[in-house]
């Protein structure tokens, strides 16, 4: 784009100075024109100064003072031509730095927002890794591994009273077993005193026989043989008595001892081993427990790391304020070469009167200006501020920008208008 | 369950083997009535044979060591394997008596 446009300004200018220098190939650019040739067309010689002063003695001076005042009139319309140009430059610097400005502004507000949205986030994943770790139990916190702990003292009991349990029942059953074994011998005991009182029961009877033979002199050892014989029938059945009393303690006795031991014999090494399993299961928990709590603090992480390049792009935004200032400063300079430029005009137009009209026609130089700008829009504005309308000049300066041109911008004007 | 007993001055060395349940509570107890005497000092059982026990045998064991204790003599299970040193170990029975792997 550069040497197209280099290329148009280049012949606006020959253009230009065509009616002083004729004789000057037309792709001749104004800078190269000698200084001389110059000087010697205007009929003064140096360096030209563009003073009132110096105007009037080129025009005094001049060996063709019409040619003079051609080119002067001609100076004079390219002034006026520029202080509206330079003043429609100074209004879009202004529209650009405001346009920068108040986008800066909401994205920077957008990105701000979005910190707080990053910082909430990392917030809520570290409250979410702290959860994963803890869990309230009875109003406290525990993490995990307090957690297994409790179980396993709690498992670590259960087994413990398992053992316990197992030890007492072999216990009672040695007890029982020695008790079966005591109660069989007060069994035998009483079948003793039952042999005893049947041989008592026996001695009484030939004692009455005895006491019958020896008649009225045995009255006395009969009524004794018959005492006897009473004493070992009530002592008879006290120990049948006993017997049947010892042998319901015996049958209770032999059925505790069978109930204890079907108890003791409950095999419970299932249940001990299954804290084993426990401790498996929660090694797994724990396990998984770690790589969620590790994914999420790596979450965590993630997510400060993005709040803090969010906070970083906001600083770097602040560029804004110097680029304002920067632009305030090249329309403050615009501003001056302005009023330069219009202090000259109406300088000249003061000591030449009304000889000047300094209406000429710049269109040429003015459409090569315009040309490269790629913003109709911006284009529109350009025309209405130094010719008060843009339509029908629009579509012709449309209708000569050259189509390659849009091709060295990364958008063209209607992309970035839509944008 | 089967079981071997040797001896010497002071020590009572019992070897068990196959498996210790409830069924052999009999056959225990006239073990135990060898640790219940105060001619030896030291007793072990020795549980590389033994293959298997459940809860009722670890009662037993428990029985024994607390005849030993009660008698003054020291005592020890010597080198459990397989499913009678995992019992052992999750019961916390190193926490009670000595076992000598």
């Amino acid at each position: 784009m550069t040497d197209i446009a280099n290329q148009t300004y280049q012949e606006t200018e020959s253009q230009t100075l065509n009616g002083l220098t004729p004789e000057t190939s037309e792709s001749t650019p104004f800078s190269e024109i000698p200084q001389e040739e110059i000087s010697e067309k205007l009929g003064v010689e140096g360096q030209f100064q563009p003073s009132a002063d110096v105007l009037k003695e080129v025009m005094e001076n001049a060996s063709d003072p019409e040619l003079a005042h051609e080119f002067l009139n001609k100076w004079l319309g390219l002034s006026e031509t520029q202080q509206k140009a330079m003043s429609i430059i100074i209004n879009e610097i202004e529209l650009v730095s405001e346009l920068v400005e108040t986008n800066v502004s909401d994205i920077s507000h957008k990105f701000q927002e979005l910190a707080k949205h990053s910082q909430n986030q990392s917030d809520q994943v570290s409250k979410l890794a702290d959860a994963a770790q803890n869990v309230i139990y009875q109003g406290k916190s525990m993490d995990l591994s307090q957690i297994m702990n409790t179980i396993d003292g709690h498992l670590t009991s259960m087994i413990d009273k398992i053992v316990e349990s197992s030890k007492h029942g072999v216990e009672v059953v040695y007890a029982l077993d020695d008790v079966t074994k005591d109660v069989v011998k007060v069994e035998n005991l009483i079948g003793e005193i039952e042999a005893i009182n049947k041989q008592t029961n026996m001695l009484a009877l030939n004692a009455r026989i005895e006491a019958a033979r020896a008649g009225t002199a045995g009255d006395g050892f009969a009524v004794v043989a018959h005492e006897v014989q009473e004493l070992a029938k009530t002592i008879n059945e006290l120990a049948w008595t006993m017997r049947e009393e010892v042998t319901s303690v015996v049958n209770g006795v032999r059925l505790g001892n069978t109930k204890i031991k079907e108890v003791a014999n409950v095999d419970l090494t299932d249940n001990i081993l299954v804290k084993d399993t426990i401790r498996e299961l929660m090694d797994c928990i724990l396990n998984q427990n770690n790589i969620y709590s590790d994914a999420l603090h790596s979450s965590k992480e993630t997510s400060q790391d993005i709040t803090k390049d969010i906070y970083s792009v906001i600083t770097r935004l602040q560029f804004q304020d110097r680029a304002k200032q920067r632009l305030e400063n090249i329309v403050s300079t615009l501003q001056v070469m302005e009023e330069s430029v219009t202090s000259f005009s109406t300088e000249t137009r003061s000591t030449f009167e009304t000889s000047l009209t300094g209406r000429t026609n710049e269109e040429d130089w003015f459409k090569a200006v315009i040309k490269d700008l790629t913003l109709g829009e911006m284009r529109g504005r350009f025309l209405k501020a130094v010719f008060g309308e843009e339509d029908a000049f629009t579509e012709e300066t449309e209708n000569t920008v050259p189509q390659s041109s849009s091709t060295d911008f990364e958008y063209d004007d209607d992309s970035i208008e839509l944008f | 369950m089967k079981d071997s007993v040797t001896t010497t001055d002071s020590s009572l060395t019992i070897s068990l083997s196959e498996k210790l349940t409830f069924e052999d509570h009999t056959n225990f107890r006239e073990l135990l009535k060898l640790i219940n005497n105060d001619i030896h000092r030291n007793c072990s059982i020795d549980l590389r044979g033994l293959e298997a026990i459940d809860s009722a045998g670890l009662g037993m064991l428990m029985i024994a060591f607390e005849t030993a204790e009660k008698f003054g003599m020291s005592f020890n299970l010597y080198k459990p394997v397989g499913q009678v040193k995992r019992l052992l170990e999750i019961s916390d029975f190193e926490k009670v008596m000595s076992i000598v792997s």
